[in-house]
């Protein structure tokens, strides 16, 4: 059963310009102990739609759908009972560990202070060894619990966070580009503690990135995400071996890769539409080089083909 | 370098200091460390180390100074020396009453409207600012003219000068402490807005306004010595410098010079003193500081 379950997401910013579509008609399950990755461009919706899922979005921000955690729609929820989920129910990491941090409250104040959130009545043993426990098992000592956030490096910092995230057993963990901000062999460090948390914890991820390595290496399934339309999710491999959508198989070409003998850069030309003011028809006809007539006049519909669902006009009507 | 009228008068005497002692900002602010604390000692033991009643006729009026009166005695008879002393009650109070409330009323003014923004923030910051736009002086006296004598009356038209400082430098702190990550991090733990603003936000930027604290007890002063001088402040014959020196000037013409000459170097030194003390601080809280100016 999905653990968490979008249905029909819309985000739209009101700017005083008008309104910027950052997501459309998103859905898709996350199910229990998975991890599912999201891809795409900077500002095609991503990290949008990572934070609209705790509802920590600006108040212009206006969420249109459903967000169902085990089938309570967190949209319908007031304020105080959101509160009480996040952290609890639903973690978050972010992608700058250098200022996640609050820079004057040692590390351990940090596990105090989500867990008084929680728990007013906990007791300081108690939260001391759930901290020391939260710690190790990101592989940090737990006699660092004393330390400030200045005194660790930024790999450090990332595993403070994620035993941070993780100290009440969320049953949900949105990454958002948890590994942007940290050299290849930290970011590899990283991604096997969120491996073994996912193991050990029980516990599902969303990964919020635009690495196809990261994902490749880190999720079973994957979200490809143009211009805050879903355009392809399907099982990891399946998508990557045979991309259906043209964005997706694009975005695969461009990784580049030193073994090849061209060394030349592949890119997709163009860059994402103006999503205050987008195309009509599909958002990605611009760049595409399949366009058809009805790409140019209507949004092509989200269909299922074999386990994939895709959005583009190439799978028929 | 930011020239403007509204500068406050101890920036402008801080960074004439630092260009005369050099980079040395560590000997100033020990230096005005030291002034400050001969001061605050002063204030605190005054019935000690007076020779006489500062309200009391001690001698003839003015008695050029001597080993009786080490500052000489006023056209009262009073002692100069003993209301050097106690005069320096007068200042330390009252600025640091006036600071307090400035500082308790736009510390927590700036830090709601910051966090908050909106049209709050535009409704506030437009008092503020034309607050701000006043001579602290002219208001000052505007209020304390209304209020009438009274320490607290005289503090209080004080701080209303101040209030607008404390306000804009947490303000503007706070608007870009909010956006900050870790307040995101600490939202996504479920934190309550309050704890956020008071354990989050406040804590990051309370260190900007330590300076601007010791500087603004330093204007406080001037401001306090300037209302008595003009005759707004103390009812006399409490000892005050500014009053004292009101009424030492009027003796100038006839070569008395001690009566006003005493007080004078009290204003200066108490305000050098905090000067130097806030200026060695501001550079050692912001290394940065130098190069801005």
């Amino acid at each position: 059963m999905a653990v968490l379950s979008i249905k029909n997401l819309f985000i739209e910013y009101q700017i005083k310009s008008g309104a910027v579509k950052a997501v459309e008609d998103v859905s898709f399950d996350v199910e229990e102990n998975e991890s599912l990755g999201i891809v795409g461009e900077s500002g095609c919706g991503k990290s949008t739609l990572g934070t609209a899922i705790l509802r920590l979005l600006p108040q212009n921000a206006k969420i249109t759908g459903e967000i169902l955690l085990n089938g309570v729609n967190l949209l319908e929820l007031d304020n105080e009972s959101m509160r009480k989920i996040r952290g609890k129910d639903i973690a978050m990491i972010f992608q700058d560990p250098m200022t996640s941090l609050n820079p004057i409250m040692r590390v351990r104040d940090h596990f105090f202070e989500l867990f008084k959130v929680h728990n007013p009545d906990i007791k300081k043993n108690e939260m001391i060894k759930i901290a020391s426990e939260a710690l190790e098992s990101v592989g940090v000592d737990p006699k660092r619990l004393n330390n400030y956030p200045f005194e660790f490096s930024g790999g450090m910092r990332q595993r403070v966070m994620i035993a941070l995230a993780i100290a009440l057993k969320p049953k949900v963990l949105i990454a958002d580009e948890p590994t942007t901000a940290l050299d290849v062999v930290v970011q590899e460090q990283i991604m096997q503690v969120l491996k073994n948390l996912m193991k050990t914890k029980n516990m599902s991820i969303v990964l919020i990135t635009h690495d196809m390595g990261i994902v490749a290496e880190m999720a079973e399934r994957v979200a490809v995400m143009y211009a805050g339309n879903l355009v392809e999710l399907g099982a990891i491999h399946e998508l990557y071996n045979k991309p259906m959508h043209p964005y997706t198989r694009m975005l695969l070409e461009s990784i580049p890769n030193i073994k090849l003998d061209d060394m030349d850069l592949k890119f997709i030309p163009g860059s994402p539409p103006d999503l205050k003011n987008p195309p009509r028809g599909c958002k990605y006809y611009p760049r595409c080089p399949f366009t058809k007539d009805i790409c140019k006049k209507n949004d092509p519909k989200t269909k299922k083909v074999d386990s994939r669902i895709v959005k583009c006009w190439i799978y028929g009507e | 370098m930011v020239k403007n009228s509204n500068q406050m008068m101890s920036a402008r005497i801080s960074s004439f200091l630092k260009d005369l002692l050099g980079d040395s900002s560590g000997i100033m602010a020990a230096l005005g460390f030291v002034i400050l604390i001969i001061f605050i000692l002063m204030a605190i033991f005054a019935p000690l180390i007076a020779p006489y009643s500062p309200v009391q006729p001690s001698g003839n009026p003015l008695t050029a100074p001597n080993w009786h009166h080490l500052m000489g005695t006023d056209n009262m008879g009073y002692d100069v020396f003993s209301r050097f002393i106690f005069g320096s009650r007068m200042a330390l109070i009252i600025a640091f009453i006036a600071t307090l409330i400035a500082a308790g009323v736009g510390i927590p003014l700036g830090l709601i409207v910051g966090y908050f923004g909106g049209p709050l923030d535009r409704i506030i910051t437009m008092i503020m600012d034309s607050v701000y736009t006043f001579p602290g002086l002219i208001l000052a006296i505007a209020i304390a003219a209304v209020l009438g004598p009274g320490i607290i009356n005289i503090s209080l038209s004080i701080a209303v000068v101040y209030i607008p400082t404390y306000y804009r430098v947490i303000r503007s702190q706070v608007a870009s402490a909010k956006n900050e990550l870790y307040v995101e991090s600490a939202y996504s733990i479920g934190a309550k807005t309050s704890t956020i603003i008071f354990k989050y936000i406040l804590p990051n930027v309370l260190p900007s306004i330590i300076v601007v604290l010791s500087m603004n007890i330093a204007d406080a002063i001037m401001t306090e010595a300037g209302l008595s001088f003009l005759g707004l402040g103390i009812t006399p014959p409490t000892p005050d410098w500014g009053y004292d020196l009101a009424n030492g000037q009027q003796f100038l013409i006839s070569n008395d010079w001690w009566m006003a000459f005493f007080p004078g170097v009290a204003i200066i030194l108490i305000v050098l003193g905090f000067s130097m003390f806030a200026e060695g601080l501001n550079e050692y809280f912001n290394p940065n500081i130098g190069e801005k100016r």
